[in-house]
C-alpha cells in the first residue's frame, strides 16, 4: 500500500507495506509483523530443529534477516508470509543437516515429543481459528495420502533429508522414493486446490 | 494444472518438471538442485511446475502445532536491531550470525599474554577502564556509582537511538521498556563483574542489572552490556549465561555485539535472581556445564 499516510498506525498496515517501511530502518513496522507472525514461525522452526532454545535463535534470527533483507522481498512473488516461512524453513534445515554432521545429544531429537511438552500461551482467538481451521485441513490432506508417500514428504520437508538420504535410511531404491514423493506431492496439491487452499 | 510427471515418461528431454516436487520439498543433492534452477530460468513450463509445487509445499509450515516463543526472545532482537542501527544502517549491518559459519569452540584457555595473565592467580584487579575479567566467566558483584551511570548512559543511547512510538498500546513490553522498568525500578539491583578466569570469551568488562522483581513466566531478568577483551568474531554467535553459586548455569541469552565488542542481552532468570552470582560469556550452541566450569584454581 503505497503512499499510505505516515500517521497511520502500522497495525493498520499491510504486510508488505510494513516490510517495505521495515527495510526503510522503522523497528515499528517490523515489531508489528514480528507481534502478527512470530509464533507461526516460532511453531514451524520448532518443529523442524526440535529444541526450544534453538528454536527462539531461529526465531530471532528470522526477523533479523527480514529486517536486514527486507528490501529483497517482492510483493508480485508471493506473500510477505510465504517469504518469511521460506526463510525459516531454509535456516532451520540447514541448522538440522549442520547437527546430523556433528551429532549432538539424543535428548532433543523427537520433534512432536518436545512440542507435547511445550505450553502455548498468548493466542488470539482470531489467530487460533484461522490456523486451526488450516492445520486442520492441511491434515485431512496428509492423511489421506497412502503412508510411505506422507513419510517422504515429512521426512524431506521437516527433516531436510535428501531423495538419496531417504532412500539410504528406509532401505528403498532411490526411484521408489522419487515416486512416492512426487505422486504424494501431487496428491497433495489436488486436495489442497480442491480445498482453496495453497496460497498462504 | 500442471502435473508432476513421472521420471520416465517426463516431457521432451532436457526438462525438469519431474523434479519440481523434490526440488520445492528441497529434497535434491546441491548439484541436482543447481541443475534444476538452471533450467527453470530459461523454461517457462519448468518453472511453472516448480512454482505449483512451492504453492504446496508453502502450507506445509501450518502444520506445526502452535506454540508461543518466549517474551523475552522478542525483546533480545529489538535490543539487537536497537544495536545494529546505533552502529549501522539497516542496508550496511553485518552479516547475521545464523547466516555465518558456525563459530569457532574454544577450549576454555588462558591467552599467553594480555594484561590479564598477570591476575590468573587473583591478584592485580584491573580499574573498569581495563580490562577486569581474563575469561567468558564472570562474578557479579557491586558496582561503582560511575560505572552505574557509565551503564544508564549506554543505555540511553540505545534506547535513543531506537525512536519508536510504543505508547498506547496493549502489548508486551519492548526492549526500552523492559530496561527502563528493570534499571529505574526500586527493586533492581545493580551489579557488575569483578573478574574471572574461564569461558570460552574473554570479557573486559560486564555490568549487569538484574530485576528482582518476580515476573510470573521467568522468575526475574537481568540485563548484560558486556564488553569484549579481544575483538570480536565477524559473525559469531555469542551468548551469555547466568550462573548459580554453585556454578551451574541458568537459561542464556544470545549476546549480539557490535564491531566495537560492546553488546548487550537481555538473560531470563529462572527461579529468584539471587541465586544467580555470576555470568559466562560463550557461542551458542556450547554447553554451559562444559564451557563455564569454575576455575581449577577456585574462585
Amino acid at each position: 500500500m503505497p503512499g499510505a499516510p505516515e500517521s497511520l498506525d502500522p497495525i493498520e498496515l499491510g504486510d508488505a507495506e510494513l516490510i517495505e517501511r521495515a527495510a526503510g530502518g522503522d523497528a515499528r513496522a517490523l515489531e508489528v509483523l514480528y507481534d502478527r507472525y512470530s509464533r507461526v514461525v516460532y511453531s514451524f522452526g520448532l518443529r523442524i530443529v526440535g529444541d526450544q532454545q534453538l528454536a527462539e535463535e531461529l526465531l530471532q534470527e528470522v526477523f533479523f534477516r527480514a529486517w536486514q533483507q527486507g528490501g529483497s522481498f517482492s510483493a508480485a512473488k508471493g506473500t510477505f508470509l510465504t517469504w518469511l516461512l521460506s526463510i525459516t524453513h531454509n535456516m532451520a534445515i540447514d541448522e538440522v543437516r549442520k547437527r546430523r554432521r556433528r551429532p549432538q545429544k539424543s535428548d532433543s531429537d523427537d520433534p512432536d515429543a518436545v512440542l507435547a511438552g511445550v505450553p502455548d500461551t498468548g493466542t488470539s482467538v482470531e489467530d487460533e481459528v484461522w490456523l486451526g481451521s488450516l492445520r486442520e485441513t492441511i491434515g485431512r490432506a496428509l492423511e489421506r495420502l497412502p503412508w510411505a508417500q506422507r513419510q517422504a514428504i515429512e521426512l524431506a520437508y521437516f527433516r531436510g533429508l535428501t531423495q538419496r538420504e531417504i532412500a539410504e535410511e528406509l532401505g528403498e531404491p532411490l526411484g521408489t522414493i522419487k515416486t512416492r514423493m512426487r505422486l504424494g506431492m501431487q496428491k497433495l496439491r489436488d486436495y489442497l486446490e480442491g480445498n482453496e487452499v495453497g496460497q498462504t | 494444472m500442471i502435473d508432476f510427471p513421472a521420471p520416465d515418461r517426463g516431457g521432451p528431454a532436457g526438462h525438469v518438471e519431474d523434479q519440481a516436487a523434490a526440488f520445492a520439498l528441497g529434497a535434491l543433492e546441491p548439484d541436482e538442485a543447481a541443475a534444476v534452477e538452471r533450467h527453470a530460468a530459461g523454461c517457462p513450463r519448468c518453472a511453472r511446475a516448480i512454482e505449483s509445487a512451492r504453492r504446496t509445499t508453502a502450507v506445509l509450515p501450518f502444520l506445526a502445532p502452535p506454540v508461543s516463543p518466549a517474551p523475552d526472545v522478542k525483546a533480545a532482537l529489538f535490543a539487537r536491531i536497537a544495536q545494529s542501527q546505533a552502529s549501522a544502517p539497516p542496508a550496511t549491518v553485518v552479516t547475521p550470525a545464523w547466516a555465518a559459519p558456525p563459530a569457532p569452540v574454544r577450549t576454555p584457555t588462558l591467552p599467553a599474554s594480555g594484561p590479564w595473565v598477570s591476575s590468573v592467580d587473583g591478584s592485580n584487579r584491573s580499574a573498569s577502564s581495563a580490562p577486569t575479567s581474563r575469561g567468558g566467566r564472570a562474578r557479579f558483584g557491586r558496582v561503582s556509582a560511575a560505572s552505574t551511570a557509565a551503564a544508564l548512559l549506554m543505555v540511553v543511547g540505545l534506547v535513543g537511538a531506537w525512536s519508536l512510538g510504543l505508547n498506547d498500546r496493549d502489548e508486551p513490553a519492548s526492549y526500552e521498556e523492559t530496561l527502563g522498568a528493570i534499571l529505574g525500578s526500586a527493586g533492581t539491583r545493580h551489579l557488575e563483574v569483578n573478574e574471572h578466569v574461564e569461558g570460552p570469551v574473554r570479557v573486559s568488562n560486564l555490568d549487569v542489572s538484574v530485576d528482582t522483581g518476580a515476573d510470573p513466566r521467568v522468575g526475574g531478568r537481568a540485563v548484560a552490556q558486556v564488553t569484549l577483551a579481544d575483538e570480536p568474531t565477524p559473525g559469531a554467535a555469542y551468548y551469555i549465561w547466568p550462573l548459580r553459586a554453585d556454578g551451574t548455569a541458568g537459561d542464556g541469552a544470545l549476546l549480539k555485539v557490535n564491531e566495537a565488542g560492546f553488546g548487550t542481552a537481555l538473560i531470563p532468570l529462572v527461579g529468584s535472581p539471587d541465586q544467580y552470582t555470576s555470568a559466562c560469556v560463550g557461542y551458542l550452541k556450547q554447553d554451559p556445564a562444559v564451557v563455564c566450569r569454575p576455575s581449577a584454581s577456585g574462585d
